[in-house]
This record gives structure tokens, C-alpha cells and sequence, in this order.
């Protein structure tokens, strides 16, 4: 039977203009896990609120669970068989402690007390939630929140999920963790699952994929298929790691089968001799880096046994760092691995002159030790040759124009006229948002992508000698990432020095002169990328993976 | 240099998990009980009446096991403040059939001003101190379920009980939130080189907010929305027939509360009304 019965649909936001959806027609069977790709803004998520009524098609039919949802009283009936978790764990729940926010629909829709209770058990025990259920809600991690969010869902018993991009702020072990209750859910309870997502490795997982284009469904096949396409790039989307690394090996090796699979490409590896791994080894960037130990110049950055607690003194109190030591020389780039709450955000704001310390020492640019004595002036300074990119920085875009808000800190530093327009087309230019083209474009009218590229121009525009980055590529396609990791490439190859905060660990691999493992506030262990990467135990102790080249490694 | 650390700065309202009788008590019995006593504080009496208060409150403390310390915690910020206005209290109180008890030159101390400046304190600290105390053993999601099951009978003439109770435990879920975000945003552009209220000029001053406020209202606006789309998928209907995961039953702890509670908001007004305190000013 059909649970979905999508025929000619088209919606816009702007009734008549810019349609996000167009003339769209699709089928979809019960107890099918079907994924939606495609880049920023080609209509993924509209289409999942067009299937569950929360958005009406202006023309054209949307069927879903056999009911037509342009019909008022359908709706409920059709929510509460689809199921919607969305990309955001904190904007979704509504009450402050656990089990009761997953009693919410189970409320809403009147169950009576004994189902109630047996709803909400069952739903907070598939979710591995049972011992937080009394939790408060601002005491769970975002993995967590986003599990929770879920059972709220299940607690209704649902015949179908619809899933918007439902991990992508969450960290590797915590992504891979509700994959696996999704597949689950989908194989054992035979639950629909329709799911949006850019992660090759949740892409992979599913039975069907669907590629979306400009609010067209542009392709459509199992994803092994569609992931052999030679245009990829045009939808946003890169081929996976072991794609990549089988086309590779088959340059080397002529009947080495092209496979999408991580575990089947390492199956493949071992019945091949150990000197064909050795050659995808040799061009994996990881193994290029040469140790920076020829760097002797005077560190830009030192920061020796620092420690930082929130909400010190109250009962609240919680240590963020614990005796965190790093230095950075001009030229470098320092990645900082760790989960969310690790304390990555913690040190670069220190970086920044944001925060002070509670201990240790903190010198900027030869200044320091930083504390409360440092004067206005100097800290102004230090922001002005250090440049921070906070975690969505599209957040703090606040100007009209592009080029307005580029302008921002350059303008405040006191540059003007000529200047001050050299700055920020060098900017512009260097993201990738050309200056002439985009210096008058309303910061509305840009795809999430060039949001987060327009604000790191106006990071860039005060031309520092350190760039800190937090998270730069979360929630990004994979292609603007890769594009993000090319002006990366760009600045360093400008001699720019980095500090990086990601979970992303061929984020990490690819963009690492040293490595800080962090955990609960603390180093674990700092280093080369290599070296750091194969303490397999220790980053999955940490929450983290090993990146590709070394996962493959530890399979082999 | 200051720093950027909002964690520091605000630390009121805390709940402090406990067990005891006072923790237990009835949300709604909780809730009648401060609206009673902080009504009383406010009208009794300022000496008499306000020591009776503290008594209640240093009583309460010790059932609920929460030091005294920790209530008047939040008062030390306003402590010179409070002190200024003692003052100003103490050398400017007119009353004329008042005795004088010092004179230097053109400053004179009566009784009435002893009386008045020393009741701002009392009041201020039992007033703090209660609210601290209401705060510490009351999570916010008691303050929304009390809420609602107080303004229940009301929904029969068409009050929104639950909506409203929907709103309190919201507000209390994103305040963190938007504080958080304010934080981040006010990092962000500190950090691109804003200098944010420091302008001598107020248009200036007012402008320089503005990287500030466009976001966060953006943000807010853009969490309004994802959280209305988020509560429609799961069935929410306004008005519509619901039923409650969370109930709670009345026992004999919240008898006592209540009748407790109103034998002081009725000692309170006595205190008052026998204005036994004139033998002070007289």
C-alpha cells in the first residue's frame, strides 16, 4: 500500500512567486526508509511539511496515510500517524522536564491516564531515555534532546517519521547513535521512515533516495545508484570517502570494484595485498602533512595550564576548562577535537579576549597575561589582529546588504572610503561571494550557505593574523563545506594562522598542523594529526571517530 | 577589560531539589500561599509586622532545610542602594509630633525616621527572602501546573487555563535559551570590534544596540515559529479537550499550609490595623 500519494504539487511561501516546491509528483510504499538529499534551500524540508499538513500545497494533491491533507479534519489523524522530529532539539519541546514534554502529544490528543503512562514508558525506553526521564530538559545534551524529541513522537505511535535533517547538530557518536534507532525503528517496527540529511554515512543507510533540485525531484533510485553519478556536485553532494578511495584504488588496481560502502570497501581491501592500502594511505592528506617542527618563531599564542568555570560560586557551577595548554606559532593551524561541551568554545573565546581566566596564563600576540588589568584598548586590539567565528555565524549577520555587513568591523577599527572598500572586496572576493555581484544583495535573499560564507567576510574584512573558527562547517551540504575548506586552504597557504573547533575529523585530518583531543575540559592528548588519530580508544572514549583513512585502517 | 560571561552575572530564582514537606506541598497550595504572604508583608506594619514575617520565614527555612544564607544571597547587590535610601529615610522624615532624639544644625533624627529607615530593611529582606525561598522549593514546572489548576475553575467562563500555563512553562524553558543567544550574539560582534553602550551620546548609544537587537529578535522570532510548527505536529489544539500526565492529590501537609498561610496574611493586617507601633513614634 501506498502511504504517500503526492500528485502535481506546488507551494510557495510567497503565494504565485518563487515556487519552493514545483509540480511535484511522488509515490512512497509503507515501511520504506527513504531519503531526501539535495543542497541548502532545494525544497527538502518543505516537502516534509507538505506530508504531514503543516504546509498546504496551492495547487496539486498531497495523499498521505490515504487522507487528503487540504481536508481540516484530516489533520490530526494524519499527525499523529506521521511523526515529525526537526533539525533544531532545543526549539521543539515545551516543558522543562523530560518525561513530560514526551507526554505532550499523548495530551494533546486526550489519551486517557493508563495508555498515557504506557505511551510515554514505551517511547522513553526505545530511546535509551528511562534513567533522564525526570531530568530537566536544559541538563541534556543535544544528542539527548534530539532522542527526546523523538519519543515525544513515538509516544503517539506513529506509523511513519518524518525526519529534517534530525542530526545535524549533533556530535559523530551521538549521530551514529540515532541512526541506529532510526534503522531500527524503521526494520523491527516496520515504521515509515521519510528523513532529510546531507551525512553520506545516514544517505547510505537508507533503501531509497530521492535528490532534490530547485523544489524538483531531480533524480531517484537507491542510493548506491544515485552516489555513482558523475554530476553530483551540481545537487550539492560529494561522493562518499569509500567512493572516492575505491575510484583511487582502481586507478592502481584496474578490476578494483567501485563500492560506496565503508564495510564493503574494507571487506574488498583484505583480500588485496597490503601494498594497495599503502597507496591510498600515501595520498590521503593526513599522511602528507609534515610535522611542523622546522617552525621556530615566536608564538602568536600561549596559553599555559588554563582553567575556566561557569556560573562560578552558585550551586550551578561547572569547570569548562581544566588546566588547558596550548601554542600556536604564526603560520600554524591548531584543530581542537571534542564533543559539544568538551570545552572547545570555552578556550577560543579565550583566544579572544572574551572570557578571562580563573587560572593559568593567557598571552595574545606577545600581550598577557590577559586578565581584568589588560585595558579596553588592548583587548580591542587583540580582536582586531585575532578574528573569531562563532558557532552560525549567519546568526549575527544584522545589516540590510551584504556589503554593509561586512563593512562592520573594519568600519569599526576606523577605516574608511577607499580603504574600507579594498577590505571588504578582498573579502567578499575570498569567500567566494563576489564582490560586485553580492555587495547590494539583501541578506534574506542568500541560501544558508552564503550566509555563513557573507559572515565570515566580515570576520575576514579586519585582515588578523589568527583566524578561530567554531564549528565553521555544521550544517552545511557538503559541497559548501568543501568550498569552506578551500578558503581555509587559501588563508593558510596566506600564511594566516588557524585554530579550528570541529567534530568533523576529516574536517580535522585534512586541515591540522596539531591536534587537541579534548574531553570534559581537559587535553587527553594534543599532536600531529597522525598521531593524535591513531589513539582509536581514546577518541571513542571522547565521543569522536577515527577519520575515514584510519577507520578503514583499524577495520583492516 | 570586563569580560563576557553572563553564567556570572545573574544567579536569582534557583530551585534547589529537596524532599522536604515544604518541596512537597501542593503546586497550587505553594502558589496561594506566596500571593498570601507577599500580600501581607506588603500591608503589615512595618516593624511588628515585618519581624512576625521574618520569624515565619526563618521558621520555613529550617523546614525546607535551606540556609539563610542562600536567601539573602541575592540581596548583597542591592545592599548600598538600600543603604542610600535607609539614609535619606532616617534625616529627612518629617513628623511632627515625632521626638527628636538627635539634632545637628539643620538635620534632625525622630522616632519615625528610626522606625521608617529600619523598616525598609526588614521588608526588603522578608520579601527577598520569601521569594528566594518560594523559588527554591518550586521547580518551574510546578509553577505552570499550579497555575493551571488554579485558573482551571475559570476556563469555564472561557479563560485559556492551559494556554496560559502552556505560556509560563515556556517562558521558564526559553529564558536560558535567549540568554544564552544574547551572550553569543553580544561575543560575536564584541569580537568584529562593537563597542556596545559606551557612546556618550544616547542616539549614539542607542544605535550602537542595534547589531545586538536585529539578530536577537530575528532568532527569537525565527525559535517563536520552529516551536509553533513543532507543537502543531503533535496535535496541539488550542481549547480542544486534553488530559494531564502530571496530577496531584491534596494531603493533610497542604491543610495545614493553606490554614497557616492565612492565619499569618490575617495577623499580617492586624498588625496593621492595631498600629501598635505609635508608642515607638510617640
Amino acid at each position: 500500500m501506498d502511504y504517500l500519494d503526492i500528485k502535481n504539487a506546488t507551494f510557495a511561501y510567497d503565494t504565485g512567486n518563487n515556487p519552493v516546491i514545483r509540480n511535484l509528483s511522488l509515490t512512497l510504499k509503507q515501511g520504506e526508509f527513504t531519503v531526501l538529499a539535495g543542497s541548502n534551500g532545494s525544497g527538502k524540508s518543505t516537502l516534509l511539511r507538505l506530508i504531514n499538513g503543516l504546509l498546504i500545497p496551492q495547487s496539486g494533491v498531497v495523499m498521505t496515510a490515504g487522507r487528503d491533507t487540504s481536508a481540516p479534519e484530516n489533520l490530526l489523524p494524519i499527525r499523529r500517524m506521521t511523526g515529525m522530529v526537526f533539525q533544531d532539539p532545543e526549539n521543539q519541546l515545551t516543558a522543562t522536564v523530560a518525561e513530560e514534554d514526551t507526554a505532550f502529544g499523548p495530551e494533546n490528543l486526550a489519551f486517557p491516564r493508563e495508555e498515557m503512562n504506557r505511551a510515554v514508558d514505551e517511547a522513553l525506553d526505545i530511546t535509551g531515555l528511562k534513567s533522564l526521564r525526570k531530568r530537566s530538559t536544559s541538563a541534556l545534551s543535544a544528542g539527548q534532546l534530539q532522542r527526546l524529541a523523538l519519543a515525544g513522537v513515538l509516544a503517539m505511535s506513529p506509523e511513519c517519521l518524518l525526519l529534517d535533517e534530525p542530526t545535524s547538530m549533533l556530535n559523530p557518536e551521538a549521530r551514529r547513535r540515532f541512526l541506529d534507532l532510526i534503522i531500527r525503528l524503521n526494520r523491527e517496527k516496520g515504521i515509515t521512515v521519510i528523513m532529510a540529511s546531507h551525512h553520506e554515512e545516514e544517505l547510505l543507510a537508507a533503501s531509497r533516495m530521492i535528490i532534490m533540485d530547485k523544489g524538483e525531484i531531480a533524480v531517484d533510485g537507491t542510493p548506491d545508484e544515485l552516489f555513482r553519478r558523475e554530476n553530483l556536485e551540481q545537487w550539492g553532494l560529494l561522493p562518499p570517502p569509500a567512493l572516492t578511495a575505491s575510484r583511487l584504488l582502481a586507478s592502481e588496481k584496474r578490476d578494483f570494484p567501485l563500492l560506496t560502502g565503508e564495510g564493503e570497501l574494507t571487506d574488498a581491501l583484505r583480500r588485496e595485498d597490503h601494498q594497495l592500502f599503502a597507496a591510498l594511505q600515501q595520498k590521503d592528506p593526513l599522511y602528507q602533512k609534515q610535522t611542523l617542527t622546522g617552525n621556530e618563531k615566536e608564538p602568536i599564542i600561549r596559553v599555559k595550564d588554563l582553567s575556566h568555570d561557569y556560573r562560578k560560586g552558585s550551586v550551578m557551577a561547572n569547570r569548562a576548562l581544566d588546566g588547558v595548554s596550548l601554542t600556536l606559532r604564526p603560520g600554524e593551524t591548531a584543530v581542537l577535537i571534542g564533543t559539544t561541551g568538551s570545552g572547545k568554545s570555552t578556550l577560543l573565546q579565550h583566544l579572544n579576549a572574551l572570557l578571562l581566566s580563573d587560572g593559568g596564563d593567557v598571552r595574545l600576540l606577545g600581550i598577557g597575561p590577559i586578565g581584568r588589568d589588560t585595558t579596553d584598548d588592548k583587548a580591542h586590539f587583540i580582536r582586531e589582529k585575532i578574528g573569531l567565528v562563532m558557532q552560525r555565524p549567519e546568526k549575527q549577520l544584522f545589516e540590510r546588504y551584504v556589503g554593509d555587513d561586512v563593512a562592520f568591523a573594519p568600519r569599526q577599527i576606523g577605516l574608511k572610503g577607499k580603504e574600507l572598500a579594498r577590505r571588504v572586496k578582498e573579502a567578499m572576493d575570498l569567500v567566494g561571494l563576489p564582490f560586485s555581484e553580492f555587495k547590494d544583495r539583501p541578506i534574506h535573499a542568500l541560501s544558508g550557505g552564503e550566509k555563513r560564507k557573507a559572515a565570515l567576510a566580515g570576520v575576514l574584512a579586519l585582515k588578523g593574523d589568527v583566524l578561530l573558527l567554531d564549528e565553521p562547517s555544521a550544517g552545511l551540504d557538503p559541497l559548501s563545506r568543501r568550498e569552506l575548506h578551500r578558503i581555509l586552504g587559501d588563508l593558510q597557504k596566506q600564511g594566516t594562522s588557524l585554530v579550528i573547533a570541529t567534530h568533523d575529523m576529516d574536517e580535522a585530518a585534512l586541515l591540522a598542523d596539531q591536534v587537541l583531543l579534548m574531553y570534559e575540559g581537559k587535553v587527553l592528548r594534543s599532536g600531529t594529526p597522525s598521531e593524535v588519530f591513531s589513539e582509536t580508544d581514546l577518541l571513542s572514549e571522547a565521543g569522536l571517530e577515527a577519520p575515514f583513512i584510519k577507520r578503514v585502517e583499524a577495520a583492516l | 577589560m570586563k569580560e563576557l560571561d553572563f553564567s556570572r552575572m545573574f544567579t536569582l530564582g534557583q530551585y534547589l531539589p529537596g524532599t522536604s514537606p515544604l518541596h512537597r506541598l501542593t503546586p497550587q497550595v505553594k502558589l496561594i500561599g506566596i500571593i498570601l504572604l507577599t500580600a501581607g508583608l506588603l500591608v503589615t506594619s512595618p516593624v511588628l509586622g515585618t519581624l512576625a514575617g521574618i520569624g515565619l520565614l526563618i521558621i520555613l527555612s529550617l523546614i525546607a532545610g535551606i540556609p539563610m544564607k542562600f536567601l539573602f544571597r541575592n540581596a548583597l547587590p542591592v545592599l548600598p542602594f538600600l543603604i542610600l535610601i535607609a539614609l535619606l529615610q532616617l534625616f529627612f522624615t518629617v513628623a511632627g509630633n515625632s521626638p527628636v532624639l538627635y539634632s545637628w544644625g539643620r538635620f534632625t533624627i525622630t522616632g519615625a525616621g528610626v522606625l521608617n529607615s529600619l523598616a525598609i530593611f526588614l521588608r526588603f529582606f522578608a520579601l527577598m527572602g520569601l521569594l528566594t525561598l518560594f523559588t527554591a522549593v518550586t521547580p518551574s514546572r510546578e509553577i505552570g501546573h499550579g497555575t493551571e489548576n488554579l485558573t482551571m475553575p475559570l476556563a469555564r467562563i472561557g479563560f485559556p487555563a492551559h494556554a496560559f500555563s502552556l505560556i509560563i512553562t515556556i517562558t521558564f524553558r526559553f529564558i536560558p535559551l535567549l540568554t544564552e543567544e544574547t551572550e553569543s550574539i553580544m561575543k560575536a560582534q564584541t569580537s568584529r570590534g562593537a563597542r556596545i553602550g559606551t557612546a556618550k551620546n544616547p542616539v549614539k548609544r542607542i544605535i550602537s544596540y542595534m547589531p545586538i537587537l536585529v539578530p536577537l529578535f530575528t532568532a527569537s522570532l525565527q525559535r517563536a515559529e520552529q516551536l509553533a510548527e513543532a507543537m502543531e505536529a503533535r496535535c496541539f489544539r488550542q481549547g480542544e479537550e486534553r488530559t494531564r500526565y502530571v496530577t496531584y492529590r491534596y494531603t493533610l501537609r497542604d491543610g495545614i499550609a493553606l490554614g497557616v498561610s492565612i492565619l499569618f496574611f490575617g495577623l499580617f493586617l492586624l498588625f496593621r490595623l492595631g498600629q501598635w507601633e505609635r508608642v515607638f513614634i510617640q
